[in-house]
């Protein structure tokens, strides 16, 4: 059960309550990670393996030039990663009792905040593309709108069904408030089972 | 030389330090709990200073003044091949 009373984001009212938020799927940010995780694999096991296949290179003066090469290339890899890291991890999905905000991170200059509310949402379809989104469960869902930006997606977010049963709730309630009124107990939210 | 190539290092270690440093900077403000943003930044500044304090010994223990001298001879590493 996750707790999200501590979680602050721009905009949030004293009033306003964190029903759930979604990074992307762990295996998506692994897919990201990919390319610089098997650098790091070539790196270490040249670091490792080469004094012991050439060992004239620890025996010659260009040794520290070997070393300060090799810790130049992990120093970019470190940097790489955590780059690569905060423009996927930092997509985040905010669903409260109000709106729906989206924070978008493209890389470290680039940051968009959206928020949609209840009301003007249309239709909301999740949808699970190939094997391993099958498998482990995540995939993007669509939220359809009225307003200015037609579509708002939550890419690669895991159980999209269960996002979208949320969020057709809090629709329903969002227009049932407007038609009669009737303030009723906000329905309770798959992901934190509060 | 050397001294050019030092200042060339000079300005790539303060180019990376700076982008650590708004790493850091970005992860504890854009975080959505304090307490994970804190943990983010302790793990990605530890190995980060460990490296670059590293590499910053690494470039200074370089001979690069024999290292440019060599350049125009046949080098070492092709001595190594007539083994």
């Amino acid at each position: 059960m996750s707790d999200y009373s501590r979680i602050r984001f721009p905009g949030i009212h004293d009033e306003e309550r964190v029903l759930a938020v979604y990074h992307r799927h762990w295996f998506n940010i692994v897919e990201e990670l990919f390319l610089s995780v098997i650098l790091s694999v070539i790196l270490l096991g040249g670091f490792f393996f080469l004094p012991s296949l050439y060992p004239e290179i620890v025996g010659s003066p260009n040794a520290s030039l070997f070393f300060f090469l090799e810790n130049s290339f992990f120093l970019f890899l470190w940097l790489t990663l955590f780059l690569i890291w905060i423009d996927v991890f930092f997509d985040i999905w905010i669903i409260t009792n109000e709106r729906i905000v989206n924070i978008e991170q493209k890389g470290l200059f680039v940051r968009r905040v959206s928020e949609l509310r209840f009301r003007s949402i249309q239709d909301v379809t999740s949808q699970v593309v190939g094997f391993i989104p099958s498998v482990l469960d995540y995939g993007d869902v669509l939220v359809q709108t009225a307003g200015e930006n037609p579509r708002f997606i939550f890419r690669n977010v895991p159980n999209p069904v269960g996002v979208k049963d949320l969020i057709m709730k809090l629709a329903d309630r969002d227009r049932r408030i407007a038609e009669f009124g009737n303030i009723s107990v906000p329905p309770k939210s798959p992901a934190t089972g509060a | 030389m050397t001294s050019i190539l030092s200042l060339f290092y000079l300005v790539m270690f303060c180019g990376i330090a700076a982008i650590g440093l708004f790493i850091c900077y970005h992860v504890i403000r854009y975080s959505l709990s304090r307490q994970s943003g804190i943990l983010t930044v302790l793990v990605f500044s530890s190995v980060f200073l460990f490296f670059l304090s590293a590499n910053a010994i690494a470039f200074f223990r370089v001979d690069w003044n024999g290292l440019l001298r060599n350049l125009g001879t046949p080098s070492t590493s092709a001595m190594y091949l007539r083994y």
